[in-house]
């Protein structure tokens, strides 16, 4: 089984080392070598901290035989946005500008996953100050897509994309801003979940976006996403906006199946750039969701575009306001890109921006209304053409560049200004042998019915099985 | 009609502190942010006159699966 650890799924592997099949130190040895063997193909690492890893994992091991009950994550190796702090340790947004920053706490969200025996392998690579969705970075190198080094890995969470479709780690955090979970998972190939805003706790991690920011997880498989998040979701004091709903047992939910579920495709906007064979994805898909037994149905939805641009004017003037120190007195130490994302926020007028937060509410309840009226989820693409190249997505390709971009987030920023759930299944490949995938998005705190969703279609095909010969 | 000119772009960040941006960067700016403002001015001529952010917590509370 040795040779073949980094095959396993998260919950595969957590359950092994639970019943000492595997040792923790045997998992974390293959993990640690396999993650240096890869590190100069994918890039996905910005600081790999294997002494450490290999000392937990030991630990791990001496806790089961000592009779501990083991945690649900106990010994499974994790990396995870370079965003997350940890008391004491270098956590570096991606950035130039906090190469050297070091935390004074822990996050919530890697205290609650260390709480449940998981352990910490290193920092992923990432968008500077999580901005921007293709993996570019000038000042840690861009992240590779494992399927294809030339094709862009995603971003903002590029490392996490990238090593869950590589096989590095079992599981990873990112997060979420207009889609930083979820086009990495799309571009990847992997699962991906956008949570509801105020599931997770945002506390310790780096913050782009007050309003829109969301943590979300990156797997192989939908159960190994629902047990990430059955360990991290839930109230946190020192997260105000976080939500004091109880959490789900989201993995005994799977086996509920999907027979009475009602799934909405949108006849607008959603579709507009797919391309043919994005398309044909999409329907094969809903066929697989049709055989499972859930009832697929047209719904009309409102203006997306509307909810986009307004979603531009929160983090653009949220952003703006954290980063204005800087923009001000190290402008030069920004990737161009990501400065003229947060500039326009320096213009706009508060007036604006509190009539754009105002006006969620009655968006939202419309989207319900519209696009979720008699069904459980909406089902649209990830993203609605195919991969695009590193090239061509890269800074100074002109008015097709930025298009392509843009394009690229134009079914998942919704989402966030919304508040609800967005969850990301692979499914299938395109002509180029890069992934393609759907997105399931839900009302809020949705989550379970998502996860049973993507689940039956899991367990009805095989394209989460499917590895780069790395 | 935009309301957001270069010349004011160039105004803003001068009256804030900050370096005014060239002449092409400020053009690029007002064009940005004349269209958040319109997608603002939208949002904003259906609001209620008692709206306010912290009403999107009820609405996901109201709309959240049961």
């Amino acid at each position: 089984m040795s040779d073949d650890i980094h095959l396993l799924s998260l919950v595969e592997l957590a359950d092994a080392i639970a019943t000492r099949e595997l040792s923790a130190i045997e998992v974390m040895t293959a993990t640690v070598a396999r993650a240096e063997r890869l590190q100069p193909v994918l890039n996905c690492f910005i600081s790999l901290q294997a002494e450490a890893a290999l000392e937990s994992a030991a630990a791990a091991d001496a806790a089961l035989a000592r009779g501990e009950a083991p945690g649900p994550l106990h010994g499974v190796p994790l990396a995870h946005k370079d965003m997350f702090y940890r008391a004491g340790h270098v956590t570096t947004c991606g950035s130039r500008i906090r190469k050297d920053f070091v935390p004074d706490h822990d996050s919530t969200a890697l205290a609650r996953l260390h709480g449940a025996g998981a352990i910490y392998l290193g920092g992923l690579n990432m968008a500077e100050f999580a901005t921007g969705p293709t993996g570019h970075n000038e000042h840690w190198g861009d992240c590779r897509n494992p399927w294809n080094q030339n094709h862009i890995s995603g971003g903002s969470s590029s490392g996490s994309g990238s090593a869950i479709a590589g096989r590095v780690v079992f599981g990873a955090l990112g997060s979420d801003t207009g889609g930083s979970v979820r086009l990495p998972s799309a571009c990847n190939g992997v699962v991906g979940l956008k949570t509801t805003a105020g599931l997770v706790s945002r506390h310790g991690i780096m913050p782009l976006s007050h309003t829109l920011d969301t943590v979300g997880p990156l797997t192989r498989t939908v159960r190994d996403a629902a047990r990430i998040v059955s360990v991290i979701a839930g109230h946190d004091l020192r997260d105000p906006t976080s939500s004091n709903r109880p959490v789900p047992d989201y993995e005994a939910a799977l086996a509920e199946g999907v027979q009475s579920l009602r799934i909405g495709v949108p006849t607008s906007y959603f579709y507009d750039l797919a391309t043919d064979e994005v398309r044909a994805r999409m329907e094969q898909s809903l066929d697989v969701l049709r055989d499972c037994g859930a009832t697929v149905v047209e719904v009309s939805v409102p203006d997306i575009e509307r909810i986009n641009n307004l979603s531009n004017v929160i983090l653009s003037s949220e952003a703006a306001a954290i980063h204005e120190p800087w923009l001000v007195s190290r402008p030069e130490n920004y990737q161009e890109q990501v400065r003229n994302r947060y500039e326009p926020g320096l213009h706009v007028p508060a007036v604006k921006y509190i009539q754009a937060l105002a006006a969620r509410a009655g968006l939202l309840r419309e989207f319900v209304d519209t696009a979720l009226d008699g069904v459980d989820a909406l089902h649209t693409p990830a993203i609605p053409f195919p991969i695009p190249t590193r090239e061509e997505t890269n800074v100074g390709g002109g008015d097709r560049m930025a298009a392509m971009v843009a394009g690229l987030s134009t079914c998942t920023r919704a989402a966030n200004y919304l508040g609800g759930p967005g969850l990301i299944v692979p499914c299938g490949f395109t002509e180029s042998g890069l992934p393609a995938a759907f997105q399931l998005m839900g009302r809020p705190f949705s989550e379970t019915t998502l996860f049973r969703l993507g689940h039956a279609y899991q367990q009805a095909t095989d394209w989460h099985t499917r590895a780069p010969d790395l | 009609m935009a309301r957001i000119s270069d010349e004011l772009i160039a105004a803003q960040a001068v009256s804030a502190g900050r370096k005014p941006p060239s002449p092409e960067r400020a053009k690029a700016l007002a064009a940005a942010v004349e269209l958040m403002m319109q997608a603002a001015d939208d949002a904003a001529s259906g609001l209620a006159f008692e709206s306010e952010p912290a009403h999107i917590v009820i609405a996901m509370d109201e709309t959240a699966a049961r």
